[in-house]
């Protein structure tokens, strides 16, 4: 990947570094805080699994996503943001192949919920909601922001972990944002919305095996056109 | 120390960050009946905080504990404490990789700039029943179209953003 | 055979490779741009970005959380 010049340079700041490092500090400083963290994190989760059950299974999955979105460097709002300033669509694609594993296994926990029985949609596991114009200009007013701010909702829960102090006060803007439009303007929206929204699960319009064949190859489709796709910058 | 090297200082390809979070999503609607979402919890903190400040003194808030479970407060629910683990949890990789650093903020117009965008979040998320990970991680995995049309709305917001980031904050 | 320094620290990503790739576009073949960023997600960004472009690159850790992108242009 590197040129004999670069070979050159990264030995020459490498010797310098480590000079540095031997002289002021040793190397590998931080992992006896990730011990000292790891200790409170599990101490924590003894607490909380005292509290309530749930907590047992909350607090690891938890601990688990946001270390391996930060292993991974995975940031949603990278993997829409990059191809329109960068032109690379690796994080995309990962986005959509994570999407065809999350609809399988969704797919089978909803069908072991329904056991063959009829179903109410509000009862189903999962996040169904309805869409409405608040669904369309809701997207558009988070696109525009998880751009602009450096991050999406994950993306700045995880940067917050990594000691961004910005993300700090995204999270306060955030925290604000949504405090406005769920308590002072939440009458206008759900005045603006016809019948409260659409909820539209789809296996109630297509059956449940034709709707997971058709999201599958849906994202499917998506992954190859973003594969062939050389956008242009 | 081959293994230390493997897992915790290289990073992770994409697909496998993302392989590993469609599976413990899955892992979480499995073991608790809910999906990773995340802005619920951030609402909460915001009305704990504005409560703890006294700023919302002739607001009803009775309607927003509704949706708190019974041993749940403001502070302590299960998404505002997915929320904070998630935040560990990145604590930890970047510790364990040795990466932690404490990032100062480059200049005031970043800072605006950042909380704005925040607003925006936090507004768009509120009013459209979940953000990215609510709507587009989880709800297009259950089915449900309104996380597909949040997915495409998303991304045309996304390139209105580009476009401003390139012209004006570069 | 130029080398250009580019501080990108602090930055929020993208903007450490949006400000490379400009730089680059005006860069003659044989010089060398040195980065230095803070920016993990930066350093994923310019591996994949390069590859794209086929260039050369190389980086280094030089302290917690910091690094030092090389990259030249062939």
């Amino acid at each position: 990947m590197s040129t004999s010049r670069i070979e050159e340079l990264k030995k020459r700041r490498e010797m310098e570094r480590d000079k540095h490092r031997v002289d002021v500090r040793r190397p590998n400083t931080q992992i006896k805080y990730a011990l000292i963290l790891l200790g409170i994190l599990l101490f924590l989760g003894v607490l909380f699994a005292r509290r309530d059950e749930l907590y047992l299974w909350i607090w690891p999955i938890g601990i688990l996503l946001g270390f391996s979105m930060e292993r991974s460097r995975f940031c949603f709002a990278a993997s829409l943001r990059n191809p329109f300033t960068l032109g690379t669509t690796g994080l995309l694609k990962a986005v959509i192949v994570s999407l065809m594993i999350s609809s399988v296994g969704f797919f089978v926990l909803q069908q072991l919920s329904i056991g063959g029985e009829t179903y109410l949609v509000e009862e189903l596991p999962g996040m169904i909601r309805p869409f409405g114009i608040h669904t369309v200009i809701g997207g558009l007013m988070f696109g525009l922001g998880m751009v602009v701010a450096g991050g999406c909702a994950s993306g700045t829960l995880m940067r917050v972990g990594e000691g961004f102090t910005l993300q700090i006060f995204v999270l306060g803007g955030f925290i604000m944002g949504a405090v406005v439009a769920g308590l002072w303007h939440e009458d206008f929206w759900r005045n603006l919305l016809f019948h409260g929204g659409w909820t539209v699960y789809l296996p109630d319009f297509v059956g449940f095996y034709p709707a997971l064949f058709l999201q599958l190859s849906i994202l499917g489709i998506l992954y190859i056109l973003v594969n062939q796709i050389k956008l242009k910058v | 120390m081959r293994v230390y090297q493997k897992v915790f200082k290289n990073p992770w390809s994409y697909m496998i960050g993302g392989g590993i979070l469609a599976l413990l999503n899955i892992l979480l609607l499995a073991a608790t009946g809910t999906p990773w979402r995340v802005t619920g919890g951030f609402f909460y903190w915001g009305i704990w905080l504005f409560e703890t400040f006294g700023v919302m003194v002739n607001t009803d808030i009775s309607g927003v504990y509704d949706g708190l479970g019974p041993s749940e407060t403001l502070l302590f629910n299960t998404v505002s404490i997915l929320n904070l683990s998630v935040i560990l949890g990145a604590m930890l990789s970047a510790l364990s990789s040795n990466e932690f650093k404490r990032r100062k903020i480059k200049n005031k117009k970043q800072l605006i700039v950042g909380i704005s965008g925040g607003f925006l979040m936090g507004y768009g998320a509120r009013i459209s029943f979940g953000c990215n990970v609510g709507s587009v991680f989880s709800g297009i995995p259950s089915f449900s179209l309104h996380g597909w049309i949040f997915w495409i709305f998303l991304t045309i917001g996304a390139y209105i953003g580009a476009k401003i980031l390139m012209k004006y904050l570069l | 055979m130029k080398e250009i320094y580019l501080d990108c620290m602090y930055e929020v990503c993208p903007i450490p490779l949006i400000k490379a790739s400009k730089e680059l576009k005006k860069m003659e073949i044989g010089d060398l741009l040195i980065m230095k960023t803070d920016h993990n997600c930066s350093i994923t960004n310019v591996i994949e970005w390069v590859e794209k472009q086929k260039l050369k690159m190389d980086y280094v850790e030089i302290d917690e959380g910091e690094w030092e992108i090389y990259i030249e242009k062939t």
